[in-house]
Formats: structure tokens, C-alpha cells, sequence
């Protein structure tokens, strides 16, 4: 990945990120109610 | 046309079975129109996130959004930043709102909310006009991938691709279209596991890729697009998903609300797989073909001179499955208009609900047909529908139902005024040719926000009949605040 450039491996970077966060908040929200 | 093997029609030929056979079997589970428009309200986290990221992906992610990375490399992998800010939205103010409210069609939130049938029967009209012309689109490109690969007529891949879908949407609803979607979106992502390694296998691997690429031309492997223009085109992406009406169907279709946030998750690790696999595949066939004349043939290109038979018939397949869920998404969506807003509402509202079942079918049937004259004409307006119509949507949609589900204030005239002023704005900026290069969705949802604020202050509130289904956490609140009032004025006084 990191051979295809840093604009490449940047975004794989920030969709794991995203989505990990994202899971956490949809998780964490839910069981606080 | 392209030299294909046997290989191409079996896989072909399978994938209709299986999705024609989801049909049949979801047509013996649908008992009643509630059934068929939001599939009984079972669909769970992984069908739900699936087919949401298989609604939104048509053959432009396959075709055009490949030959876009195949011409300007990494760098346009950021819209992905915006669309996803779309979907935020849509998962903390808006789907599990929907999904609580438990309506069966978008109209059905507009009436209920705003208690007011003109505002359903206009926001029911827009769908159907836009969605019915924008089929024509995607006919015309399920038709060029029959035509550029196997050699048949536009017309005659068109109507393969409409029958297929028309089949399992017409028998088996919503349901189908779930299931449906979650074994398109299986595909679209699967066949990169097997395409990538060797693809890449093949341009040299991916550090001859990189290297190749930066030498070709730097930007290829950085900045092609600068971050106004990625922005830019985000966020149009990102404010055009939030309020799909495609998308918003689907909330009613899911079992809770926790399902709801849990499905978008689903829908980002999809979209993510399929975003980055096409950006990576794109640049390993700029490698190996740097100069394809035509940007959008190089994935065709791909499935048919560089991937093994079987593999190159999946891609292929992938890009039907992409189309179709498209076509399937939105055929139930406009012809739920018909059949839930205007026939079981407005129309009839004493219809059993075999007869609302029935109706529902004929509509789906009507509405996939009527289009097929369209999609061999150039018409203007058509031409004008197919390219505005995401935008369009939003511009309507975004004010009433983003800020109408968080806002008490919001009231019938503010959210009237905001779908017929943000629609008209966005084509009054489309017509002055997109000033400073924005997408009229921009314009136009600024405008409905600005007009359906301003109209609500200065009209009467809406009944708080039509607020509770939307406000309920409020209501309760406000019920346990006055019950705990209530006891310490108790407490103090007694």
C-alpha cells in the first residue's frame, strides 16, 4: 500500500480509523441509553 | 466488442439464477404490503449495511469512478472523506429517527411530521418524476456492458437487465432487494480479493506500480486534485446520500435503531474494500496500458485482457450487480409513491391489504416499463433529470428532513417552501452554469435551510400529535421531569 503513494496509503489509514471509531460510537451510544 | 470464452455466460447466467431465485424465495415470505415495502421489519446489521452500500454504488463507482482513478490516480480516494460525513449525518440525525417512526415511505414522514397531505403529495410526485426518468440511465448503462461485451444491441441488454431486476423486485419486494443487495455487495467487494493479487501480480507489483506511476507523472501517486475541488465534489457526494430517498427507504426496513448505526458501520467497511480496490486496480492498468484512449472502457479492458476468465466474468458481474441494485432500490422507492402515497392514502384508503399487495406489484411493473421509450430518446429534460437528479433530491429533501426531525419549530409551510425553494434554486444555479464551479446541490440546500427556518418562525407550530412519534425521547423526558417536579412540590408542600 505504502507503494502506491502517500495519498494512497494516507486514505487507507483514515477509512481504518473511521470505521473503527465510528463502530465504537455506534456501540458505546447504543449502550448508554 | 470483446473476445469472451463460455466462462463470461455461465457466471453471468448464475448470478441471474441466484438473484432471481432470492426473488421467488422472498415473494413466499411477503404475507401483505408491509411485507413488500419494508421487508416486515427484520433486516439485520450485515443484509442492512450491504445493501445500503449496494444501493449507493451504481456502474459509475465500476466505470466512471475507475477511469477517473485510471486518468488522475490516488488523490480522488478523498471523496470517499466526504460521502462518509453524509452518512454520519444520516446515523446521528436522521436514520434512527426514521427507523423509530416506522412509516413505510419517505412521503409517509413528511405527511406525519408536517400533518399535511399537500406536503406528501408533492414530495411523492417529485420521486416519482426523478426516479423514474433517472431508470433511463441506468438501463443505458446495463445495456452498453451488454453491447461492449457481447455485441448485442443497446436496447436488448437494456431489457435483460430490467427483466431480471423487474422479476425479483416485482415477486419478492423489498426483502429481495435486500437480499438481493447483500449478495451484489458480496460480489462487488469479493471479486477484488480475487482480482487484486493478480493484477498486480501481473503490472509487476505494487512497488513497480508505485515507482512506474510517479515516474509517468508525480500526481498520479499524489495530488491530482487540489483539496477545493476534492471538497467540493465531497461534499456534494456527502449532502446527496444523507437525504436519498433510496437510502432513507431502507431505515424502515431495519429492526431497531442500534441496527441502524451498526448497518452504516457495515455499509463503510463496504464501501471502503470496493473505494480502495478500485483505486488500486485503476492505477495497476494505467501501469500496463498507460494509454487507453478512453478512461471509462479501462476496467472493461481489465476484466477481458488482463484477468483470467472466470475472474473477469465476476468483475463483470459485479458491474451488473452494481447497476441492478440500483435500479431495484429505486423502482421500489417510486413505486411505493404510487401505490402507498397517492392509491392506500389519498386515493383509497378503505383497500385490503391484498389489494394495497396487488397495487404495489402493478406500480413497481408500470413504473419499470415506462422508461424504456425514454431510454432511447435524447431528450432534453431527460438528459437534465438523469445528471441533476442526485442533487435535486437533496436540494428537496435535506431541510425537512435533517432539521425537521431535530427541530419541534419546523412547521408544513417552512417545509414546503423549503423542497419547492431548495429544488428550484438548485436548478436556477445549473441553468447559470454552476457558479464558481459548485454543484447545485450546494445552492440549493443552503436555500431550503435558510428558507424552511425563516417560513417556520413566522408560521403556527406544528400539533404536538405530529411531533411525538419524531420528539418521543423528548416527550419522555419532559413526562419524567414533570413526574419528578411533581414529587418534590409534593415532598415540599406535604
Amino acid at each position: 500500500m505504502l507503494e502506491l503513494g502517500q495519498t494512497f496509503y494516507l486514505f487507507v489509514v483514515y477509512a481504518t480509523v473511521w470505521i473503527l471509531g465510528f463502530f465504537a460510537w455506534a456501540v458505546l451510544s447504543e449502550r448508554r441509553r | 466488442m470483446f473476445d469472451i470464452g463460455t466462462e463470461f455466460y455461465i457466471v453471468i447466467g448464475l448470478y441471474f439464477l441466484v438473484v432471481v431465485g432470492i426473488g421467488l424465495w422472498s415473494g413466499r415470505k411477503n404475507r401483505g404490503s408491509e411485507d413488500f415495502l419494508v421487508a416486515g421489519r427484520s433486516i439485520g446489521p450485515v443484509v442492512g449495511g450491504a445493501a445500503f452500500a449496494a444501493t449507493q454504488m451504481s456502474a459509475g463507482t465500476f466505470v466512471g469512478t475507475f477511469g477517473i482513478h485510471y486518468l488522475t490516480g490516488a488523490s480522488f480516494l478523498w471523496i470517499w472523506a466526504g460521502l462518509w460525513m453524509g452518512w454520519l449525518i444520516s446515523a446521528t440525525l436522521v436514520g434512527p429517527k426514521l427507523q423509530a417512526f416506522r412509516g413505510q415511505t419517505v412521503p409517509d414522514y413528511v405527511a406525519t411530521r408536517f400533518n399535511s397531505q399537500t406536503a406528501r403529495g408533492i414530495s411523492a410526485l417529485l420521486l416519482v418524476v426523478a426516479y423514474t426518468v433517472y431508470l433511463t440511465a441506468q438501463y443505458q448503462a446495463g445495456g452498453n456492458v451488454f453491447q461492449t461485451m457481447f455485441g448485442v444491441p443497446l436496447i436488448w441488454g437494456a431489457l435483460i437487465i430490467l427483466g431480471i431486476t423487474l422479476i425479483y423486485t416485482m415477486v419478492g419486494g423489498m426483502r429481495a432487494t435486500a437480499y438481493s443487495d447483500f449478495v451484489q455487495a458480496i460480489i462487488m467487494a469479493g471479486v477484488f480479493f480475487a482480482a487484486l493479487p493478480l493484477l498486480f501480480g501481473k503490472a509487476g507489483g505494487a512497488e513497480f506500480v508505485g515507482d512506474f506511476l510517479t515516474e509517468l507523472d508525480p500526481n498520479l501517486t499524489g495530488w491530482s486534485m487540489s483539496f477545493v475541488e476534492l471538497a467540493g465534489f465531497g461534499a456534494a457526494f456527502g449532502l446527496s446520500i444523507a437525504v436519498a430517498p433510496y437510502e432513507l427507504a431502507r431505515m424502515y426496513t431495519l429492526r431497531d435503531r442500534r441496527t441502524v448505526k451498526l448497518a452504516i458501520g457495515v455499509a463503510f467497511v463496504f464501501q471502503a474494500i470496493i473505494g480502495i480496490s478500485v483505486a488500486a486496480a485503476a492505477m495497476a492498468v494505467h501501469t500496463m496500458y498507460p494509454f487507453i484512449p478512453n478512461p471509462d472502457i479501462a476496467s472493461t479492458v481489465m476484466s477481458v485482457d488482463v484477468l483470467p476468465p472466470v475472474v473477469g466474468a465476476l468483475f463483470i458481474v459485479a458491474i451488473l450487480a452494481a447497476i441492478m441494485s440500483t435500479i431495484s432500490g429505486i423502482m421500489i422507492v417510486s413505486a411505493s409513491a404510487i401505490s402507498h402515497d397517492f392509491y392506500s392514502t389519498m386515493i383509497r384508503p378503505q383497500a385490503s391489504d391484498r389489494e394495497k399487495l396487488m397495487v404495489n406489484r402493478v406500480a413497481v411493473l408500470l413504473l419499470a416499463i415506462l422508461p424504456i421509450s425514454l431510454t432511447l430518446q435524447e431528450f432534453d429534460l431527460v438528459q437534465f433529470i438523469v445528471l441533476l437528479q442526485a442533487s435535486l433530491t437533496a436540494s428537496f429533501f435535506f431541510a425537512a428532513v435533517v432539521i425537521g426531525l431535530n427541530w419541534r419549530r419546523g412547521t408544513a409551510a417552512g417545509a414546503i417552501a423549503s423542497m419547492v425553494g431548495g429544488f428550484t434554486a438548485a436548478v436556477a444555479w445549473y441553468f447559470a452554469d454552476n457558479p464558481f464551479g459548485l454543484d447545485p446541490v450546494i445552492p440549493g440546500v443552503l436555500v431550503s435551510l435558510v428558507l424552511f427556518v425563516g417560513i417556520s418562525l413566522v408560521t403556527k407550530p406544528a400539533p404536538e400529535a405530529a411531533l411525538k412519534p419524531f420528539f418521543r425521547e423528548d416527550h419522555e423526558v419532559g413526562q419524567r421531569n414533570d413526574r419528578a417536579g411533581r414529587r418534590m412540590e409534593g415532598g415540599t408542600t406535604g
